[in-house]
């Protein structure tokens, strides 16, 4: 009878274990899924780059470079950022609005803003005046900054440009 | 004496399933724990592209080559001021210090070649 008993004792016990188990390994399943199904952020540092691309294409060694300006050494309206840049801004969203905008103004030494080009979804622009908390990460990100580069044609004449970079891409990055 | 037995017998079997149920109950604890903890560490998934050790400031080197080329000593001190204000804003990625003595350096070196 003693032997019986301890035999049903034995049973329950391992089905608790195998219970818990099945607990533990659904756990680290879930853990390992959770944490890798997660996508990287990778939209700040795709906008840096793409800032660092046009300040490399606009200015070369401190001097802007001779396309920006027409033959009256003015600037020249009609500069394609996109195509004299190299960008491409097709994604595999298709979406009709556009998932990058980038601009670039250019400012005198007195902070007048001289000229200005951009390229790509301008309402984008707006996310960037939205205080870029933890519950706004849905918004798209952008990135400003701002360098020094000489007037081609005089060593004198100096601009600040200012590059915004702003890409939404959040399907791709955003959970 | 036989009852008394049965009734002791009772009470360890309680005891002792108590010890299993608030061991399982801590374990379910830990798991859901480490499941939440888990799913902030997931929301936090970013690449910080100014954190990174490998990052070579493009934007800061085209405004020291500016700077280096301005002939007009007052604007040179304008643009100088006004950099010192972004390293202090922590505009820049890399050490502007650093880059500014190896620009000048390298610039330097070039002149007397």
């Amino acid at each position: 009878m003693k032997i019986i008993n301890k035999r049903g004792a034995e049973k329950i016990l391992s089905i608790y274990w195998f219970t818990i188990l099945i607990i533990i390994a659904g756990a680290v399943v879930t853990m390992v899924s959770l944490f890798y199904g997660a996508p990287y952020d990778a939209r700040s540092a795709e906008a840096n780059i793409m800032v660092n691309q046009i300040s490399n294409c606009l200015s070369e060694n401190g001097k802007l470079n001779q396309e920006l300006f027409n033959e009256n050494k003015n600037f020249n309206e009609n500069f394609n950022l996109k195509e004299k840049c190299n960008l491409i801004f097709e994604t595999e969203f298709k979406s009709e609005r556009g998932e990058y905008f980038l601009e670039a103004d250019f400012y005198n030494l007195n902070n007048d803003k001289i000229f200005s080009i951009s390229e790509g979804n301008s309402n984008l622009y707006a996310d960037c005046k939205v205080n870029p908390e933890e519950k706004y990460k849905k918004l798209s990100k952008c990135v400003e900054r701002d360098f020094y580069s000489l007037n081609p044609f005089s060593d004198d004449d100096i601009f600040k440009i200012k590059i915004i970079s702003v890409i939404r891409k959040t399907e791709k990055n955003v959970k | 004496m036989l009852n008394r037995k049965i009734l002791k017998n009772n009470r360890a079997q309680t005891s002792e399933a108590m010890i299993w149920i608030v061991a399982t109950l801590v374990i379910i604890v830990l798991l859901g724990i480490s499941i939440y903890a888990v799913s902030i560490l997931s929301k936090k998934k970013t690449m910080n592209y100014e954190k990174e050790d490998v990052v070579q400031d493009i934007v800061l080197e085209e405004s020291l080559f500016a700077y280096f080329l301005i002939q007009d000593s007052s604007v040179q001190e304008k643009v100088f001021e006004s950099l010192e204000k972004m390293n202090q804003e922590e505009k820049f990625y890399e050490d502007f210090n650093s880059k500014f003595t190896q620009i000048k350096f390298n610039l330097e070196k070039n002149e007397k070649k």
